[in-house]
């Protein structure tokens, strides 16, 4: 009893310790409300999207560090993360406070010019059955949303919550999807107009049977407004056909794991799906249908949900090849005509793709790094013909297939800029056996059915690093840079006619949007991870680089040894000009 | 003694401790047990065959003139694949717990070396439920809609022989990751026939009341799994004696009865035929 007592007087001492000081930063600081006006055209000096804008392009405004200053860099302040695991975040800058989710859903705010704690907000996670959910709690992405004074935060269990920006106190929180079932967020929301969309994930597990999900919800409550089902849809009778008319309750995959972009224009919301399970059709029973709506782009209006329209980039997947990667909205001319694309490299097949997104209709489409899984596509329709050598026909039989299952292309964003009209795509040139393999569908386990050889180079190439320049009007590749070690983190480009990326080696590299040359590079803890970004506070520039754990370094690292893996802790550093080179924005002002 | 041995020899050796699980010692009583004239099983709670395992660890302790004492344990899931976590649970119940975990797949190809299994005394087949009036599954037409719990043995074994078969002698194979979703639709006609293993079967048929009926895997043969029990290698002369034990059961036609009395007659596998011969 007195244990107990003790025990609530130190929680009360915490929690109101905790409010007194989340109190005394309130009055301290003033958070202007995030507007649909400030998400559409946004402040240079802020990153308020996880790849800045809704568009995802990935790219700043922000010109203070540039091709002549860039080599002046030098540290501001770092963090490290609360929790280990891959390091994924994706940091967001608002009235000078940054935030991030990390693993385990911790939400820190920071104050982003000196790197002081502001809030943080942990999530009470249940005791999770099975290796999934405790590997996804393990590698996190961009978790939290920003808009009007919240936080909107995804979680390991499938709720959807709203914290206050300036506090981090809990507004409300909605259990989403029934995560004892297998469903688990691991990418974050967008938020638009007063919606959240978000797309869950756990759709490989045992009791997601027949449903995979992206959602929208008021953003005021967390209440839901529709959601779409990509393993079914009643409107359209090719769904059932290509599951070789399969229950809907013996479909798994088609996972929408990667966040979406917005057109509030066209009132569309773009979103990528994963492959189908098990990976190998002779197990997963569906002949040799394409499963729709596996790797797949999804157009959906953004009112109701229904699906405007649809482009399958890779069908009748056997081989853990999925497609959910960012959708990236580009405006540009072809041929003289103003054009809306969709660019994409949609899948770890890494061929990138370019659609109208207003009618789903197929621009063009181009191979980057080696795979030999796709031998051609219609450059009219954009119809895939698959390599039918590599689908085994027996279990346990043995085929090579590249890019591996880690990419090609993985999480890792792409960048476009328009400086250019390019869009910079950072890749690994991998392959690995897959055959299939039976494993026991158990409670809390995913199952893909399949046994995967280790990681090796493709034919006649020992560089398994690429960034790829590609001209968003006709897929054809401006410049390649190759190096041994993988890019292992999301590139960001920048009006200083910069490209920055980082590597499984520890490298943080600045290249010359023009022409790929390296202007400068510096060495961190860990292998480059997450979604760098850049902003702008009292006239400075600031680059903010994750670092950490990063699992596609990890299984490649074979291809690199030379440089052995060196995997500190999940860090965050931030980097900024002397405060005596450079003009600053302000100044130009 | 012999524990404390087994402990000791395990800490020395770093090669072999390295193969056994990473227990905390704290977790392991190195304390051996008085069992006097006691044989000690572990069973699982959750096995769909524990009551017959249960029985037959009675009777191996009968021929072996000891009592056989059962240690119940709590392991979630029919421990085939998801190793990591069963050993590790196994190794501690084996340490300090019971001298035998009875009612095991002995097939495991991939046991590490610090587990012994005794020889099977039971084959207990995958099978068929369905309403058609039919003896095994080579007996439904071409084209039949058939679950199959994705996966497992059985499923594997099926996959492999329709893949066999010209195109328009095949079935078609319709994959469930749970049995009740299979069961819902077998009951609501989606598919006319659900394959999973025997024991599995039964325990949803006593659920039911429609007109169904368990049948063979035929022509599909051997499609079963080996029910023993699982030691620690070092104790080689306790599994010595069971093995005599479980040998005796067999051959005196016990095994056979007690198949029968628990519905798994089916299961009597080849091999135990042979031994009773």
């Amino acid at each position: 009893v007195i244990k107990a007592g003790l025990f609530r007087i130190l929680a009360a001492v915490l929690v109101f310790g905790a409010i007194a000081s989340g109190l005394a930063q309130q009055q301290e600081r003033t958070y202007e409300p995030v507007t649909d006006e400030m998400l559409l055209n946004p402040d240079p000096a802020e990153w308020l999207n996880w790849r800045g804008t809704l568009d995802l392009h990935g790219y700043s405004e922000l010109d203070q560090i540039n091709r002549e200053t860039v080599g002046d860099l030098e540290l501001a302040w770092a963090f490290p993360m609360p929790t280990g695991g891959m390091q994924e975040i994706s940091p967001l800058v608002h009235d000078g406070i940054m935030y991030w989710a990390s693993n385990d859903n911790i939400v820190q705010a920071v104050d982003a010019a000196t790197g002081e704690l502001i809030w943080e907000y942990r999530h009470v996670l249940p005791e999770f059955e099975g290796g999934y959910h405790n590997y996804q709690r393990m590698r996190q992405k961009n978790s939290v949303a920003l808009y009007d004074d919240s936080v909107i935060l995804s979680t390991v269990d499938a709720k959807l919550m709203s914290l206050d920006a300036l506090t981090g106190q809990v507004e409300w929180e909605v259990q989403v999807h029934d995560w004892e079932a297998g469903y688990s967020y691991t990418a974050g929301p967008v938020v638009y107009d007063g919606v959240i969309y978000a797309g869950i994930s756990g759709c490989s597990m045992t009791g997601t049977a027949g449903g995979c999900y992206i959602t929208a919800h008021d953003v005021e409550t967390g209440e839901e407004i529709w959601r779409v089902n990509t393993l079914a849809d009643p409107q359209n009778e090719e769904v059932d056909a290509s599951w070789n008319g399969l229950p809907v309750e013996s479909r798994w995959g088609a996972t929408p794991w990667t966040t979406g972009s917005v057109d509030p224009e066209l009132g569309l919301t773009y979103w990528g799906t994963g492959m189908p399970i098990p990976y190998p059709e002779i197990i997963r029973g569906s002949g040799d249908g394409d499963a729709l709506y596996t790797n797949s782009t999804l157009a959906l209006d953004m009112e109701t949900g229904e699906i405007a329209w649809y482009f399958q980039h890779l069908p009748r997947d056997n081989w853990d090849l999925d497609s959910p990667f960012e959708r990236v909205l580009i405006d540009t001319e072809i041929d003289g005509e103003e054009r809306s694309l969709l660019v994409t490299i949609p899948g770890k097949s890494s061929i990138a793709f370019a659609l109208d997104r207003e009618t789903g209709e197929f621009i063009w489409a181009r191979d980057t790094i080696y795979q030999n899984v796709v031998t051609e596509i219609d450059p009219e329709t954009g119809e895939v013909t698959l390599n039918e050598e590599l689908i085994p026909t027996e279990v346990g039989q043995e085929v090579m297939v590249c890019p591996s299952l880690s990419g090609g292309k993985l999480w890792q964003a792409v960048s476009y800029s328009p400086l250019t009209n390019a869009m910079y795509a950072p890749l690994a040139e991998t392959c690995n056996t897959v055959s299939p393999s039976p494993s026991e569908f158990l409670p809390g386990e995913a199952v893909g059915a399949t046994s995967i050889g280790p990681r090796v180079l493709p034919p006649n190439q020992e560089e398994a690093g690429a960034i790829f320049a590609i001209d968003v009007t006709t897929g054809e590749h401006l410049w390649v840079h190759r190096q041994r070690p993988i890019f292992s983190g999301s590139v960001l480009t920048t009006a200083g006619g910069l490209l920055f990326a980082g590597d499984a080696a520890r490298f943080l590299k600045a290249f010359d949007q023009e022409t790929g040359e390296v202007l400068w590079e510096t060495r961190l803890n860990s292998p480059i991870g997450g979604y760098m970004m850049t902003y702008e506070i009292d006239g400075e520039q600031y680059l903010a680089v994750p670092t950490g754990e990063v699992a596609q370094a990890s299984s490649a690292a074979s291809l690199f040894p030379e440089f052995p893996l060196v995997s500190g802790s999940n860090s965050l550093f931030v980097f900024k000009l002397p405060n005596d080179t450079g003009e600053s924005a302000a100044a130009k002002e | 003694v012999k524990k404390l041995l087994l402990i000791s020899l395990l800490a020395a050796l770093g090669l072999a401790a390295a193969q056994v699980p990473a227990v905390p010692q704290e977790l392991l009583d190195p304390r051996r047990r008085l069992a006097g004239d006691e044989v000690v099983f572990c069973l699982n709670e959750k096995s769909l065959t524990r009551e017959f395992d249960e029985r037959v660890a009675h009777e191996i302790a009968n021929v072996l003139v000891l009592q056989a004492e059962i240690y119940p344990v709590d392991y979630s899931s029919f421990p085939l694949f998801n190793p990591e976590e069963f050993y590790f649970f196994l190794y501690i119940d084996l340490i300090n717990n019971c001298d035998a975990f009875i009612g095991l797949n002995t097939s495991v190809p991939t046991y590490p070396d610090w587990i012994v299994p005794t020889r099977a005394y039971a084959t207990v087949p995958y099978a068929l439920m369905t309403g058609h009036d039919v003896d095994s599954l080579g007996e439904l037409p071409a084209g039949t809609r058939i679950g199959s719990l994705m996966n497992t043995i059985g499923d594997t074994a099926f996959i492999a022989y329709n893949l066999s078969l010209p195109a328009e002698r095949q079935w078609m194979r319709i994959p469930y990751g749970q049995i009740d979703v299979m069961m819902r639709h077998l009951l609501d006609g989606t598919i006319e026939a659900a394959l999973a293993w025997e024991p599995t079967l039964r325990d949803e048929l006593c659920r039911i009341d429609e007109p169904l009926s368990i049948v063979s895997l035929r022509p599909l043969t051997d499609v079963s799994v080996s029910m023993g029990a699982l030691l620690l290698s070092q104790d080689d002369f306790l599994r010595a004696l069971l093995d005599d034990a479980i040998g005796e059961l067999i051959s005196n036609g016990t095994m056979a009865q007690l198949l029968e009395e628990y519905g798994l007659s089916s299961g009597l596998s080849p091999s135990a035929e042979g031994a009773q011969r």
